[in-house]
């Protein structure tokens, strides 16, 4: 279950770059059997994510994506917005995921998302 | 002009999507990077828990040997134990008190370290729900010795007529650890499993020559306790292994079957020795546990194993889910997570992770500590005017013990020395409280015996 979620995750992060990295092969089996055994996997891609080799999203960026979302610049996203956005657009999130980013992010007084409280939280503990 | 409203819309929309896909990349970056370190910090928990175990399981079984030698050790008052009694309640509460219609099947380590040990137990004892045979009880040991013998021993009894294992319509094989490329269901279902009275005490070889006389059971036979070990009253060795495996082993990714060095007893088994296994017997699947899950369940070899784990909060507070699994006939398996503590339930995945971490290191702390701690250290740091005491004859006697056991040479000088640095109060007697914690420490510190004491197909 753990592995796939992480798998999941860092497949739709940043697929190609991935693919194209010389560290594929310190993963693979072998006898190449075309999988990725998860054992092998974990301790190579922690050491990547460490290296800061594929660094997040910085928060300027994040910033104005939120910023643009909240199209008439009021400081927040109410929930039902974050919501069809997240599930909608893009690479749309599972019912999980959005679960799980609005248990944090949700502000549960005004029931809004402020975005830049929010952004602020997470850069701190990613760290 | 040209564009028009609908292109100004088109661009804005496509924006909005560009945002949305920044938004989603960074958090599933952030998420895949806190399962990687709620999955380190549960390694950390695991490894010390298995390296607990194998000190623990060589630990405990000395103790029961002192215990069939010295029946006067005074009583004290039982360790802090952490609890998993609320778990238990709360699967009754969603699923029914056990009864003829509402069968439960509990595979094994129901009371391993638990802070309601005894209650769990009774409880379950209560209501006579199907147990599986566990190994816990060499912990069970170490913590009811001090409450009385007899208990103890009806308790032992009652533990070695538990069942090894059990296959629920004839497609689910249940057991508590895992399989080996030799598991043999036919033997296991002829083995008288009473005789098995633990599983430190592999059964010992009567030919004097083989080198097994240096193991564990060979050396308490050799003087000391007689009645027991009666050839006819043990397992063989090849039943003994058997069971060792179904208790002891864990499934992994890799094909083969190896030594479980982590544990220190069965094997790790691969997918392909599940499905030999499986095909040999006609069954469909393996339901087991034996090792701590984030979800609460995992299932691996490609549907064919399901790893279950009742106990939520195990490590720590928010560090994992417990399940359980509810069987039907020609149902599908239905599987159901649940987390004691509410305020744990809710938090989100960093704070439980950054929880988890920071218990992971403050243990690996406590454990780098603990080893340069010293004999004498020990001693000052605690208040003993409770406890009992050992005599310092019996404390002698005790090591002398000690050292035909593990096979090391202590010179009478050396005991002496070290019998009167823990004799603090120079009044002739050492506290017993004391001596145990001095004496864990003591035993981590003895490399030499550890080939010694190992599990003999290592």
């Amino acid at each position: 279950m753990l592995e796939k979620a992480l798998l999941a995750d860092l497949q739709l992060c940043k697929p190609r770059r991935v693919l194209a990295e010389a560290w594929l092969a310190q993963v693979e089996e072998e006898e190449p059997t075309g999988y990725i055994r998860y054992e092998k996997f974990l301790p190579v891609m922690t050491k990547v994510l460490l290296e800061g080799r594929y660094r997040p999203v910085p928060d300027d960026v994040l910033l104005q994506a939120f910023e643009t979302l909240d199209s008439a610049k009021r400081g927040f996203l109410t929930k039902e917005e974050l919501i069809k956005y997240m599930t909608e657009e893009g690479e749309p999130f599972s019912r999980e995921e959005m679960e799980e980013m609005l248990s944090a992010a949700i502000d549960p007084e005004s029931n809004l998302i402020q975005y830049k409280d929010y952004i602020a939280t997470m850069v701190i503990d990613d760290n | 002009m040209g564009c028009g409203n609908s292109c100004l819309s088109m661009r804005k929309s496509e924006r909005a999507v560009k945002a949305a896909l920044i938004i989603q990349n960074w958090y599933r970056g952030y998420r895949a990077r806190l399962r990687a370190r709620q999955q380190y910090a549960l390694a950390v928990f695991e490894s010390i828990e298995y390296a607990d175990e194998q000190s623990q399981m060589q630990l405990s079984d000395f103790f029961s040997f002192m215990l069939e030698n010295y029946t006067h050790m005074n009583k004290e008052d039982p360790r802090d134990l952490h609890g998993k009694l609320d778990d238990l309640f709360l699967i009754f509460y969603k699923n029914g008190l056990p009864s003829g219609d509402n069968p439960y099947l509990f595979n094994g380590d129901f009371i391993d370290r638990g802070r309601n040990s005894i209650e769990v137990l009774m409880i379950l004892l209560d209501y006579a729900i199907n147990l599986t045979y566990q190994k816990s009880k060499t912990y069970l040991s170490s913590y009811l010795q001090l409450h009385g013998k007899k208990i103890l021993q009806t308790l032992e009894d009652f533990y070695t007529w538990l069942p090894i294992g059990a296959i629920i319509d004839n497609e689910t094989l249940v057991i508590h650890g895992g399989i080996s490329e030799s598991t043999d269901l036919k033997l296991l279902h002829r083995i008288e499993r009473n005789k098995m009275k633990s599983v430190l005490l592999p059964p010992v070889s009567t030919n004097s020559t083989e080198p097994e006389k240096k193991k564990v059971g060979a050396i308490i036979m050799s003087g000391i306790i007689t009645s027991k070990n009666d050839p006819s009253e043990q397992l063989s060795k090849q039943e003994w292994e058997q069971i060792i495996d179904i208790l002891w082993s864990d499934p992994r990714g890799t094909k083969g079957c190896f030594p479980n060095t982590g544990r220190g007893g069965g094997c790790y088994f691969g997918p392909d020795i599940t499905t030999n296994m499986l095909n040999k017997y006609h069954l469909k699947r393996i339901i087991r546990s034996h090792e701590c899950r984030p979800e609460g369940y995992e299932i691996c070899h490609n549907g064919k194993v399901i790893t279950v784990f009742s106990a939520s909060n195990y490590y720590e507070n928010g560090s994992n889910r417990g399940a359980y699994i509810k069987m039907g006939y020609g149902m599908a398996l239905k599987f159901s997570k649940y987390q004691i503590t509410n305020s744990t339930c809710m938090q989100p995945l960093h704070q439980r992770v950054s929880a988890m971490e920071s218990s992971a290191i403050r243990i690996l702390k406590e454990k780098m500590i603990s080893r340069k701690t010293d004999l004498i250290h020990a001693f000052q740091l605690r208040d003993y005017s409770k406890s009992g005491q050992i005599s310092m004859e019996e404390f002698r006697t005790i090591w002398k013990l000690f050292s035909s056991h593990y096979n090391v040479q202590v010179e009478d000088s050396q005991i002496d020395e070290l019998a009167n640095t823990m004799d603090l109060n120079k009044d002739g007697s050492i506290d017993f409280n004391e001596f145990l914690k001095a004496f864990y420490v003591v035993h981590k510190y003895d490399q030499l015996n550890k080939s010694n004491t190992k599990h003999s197909r290592y």
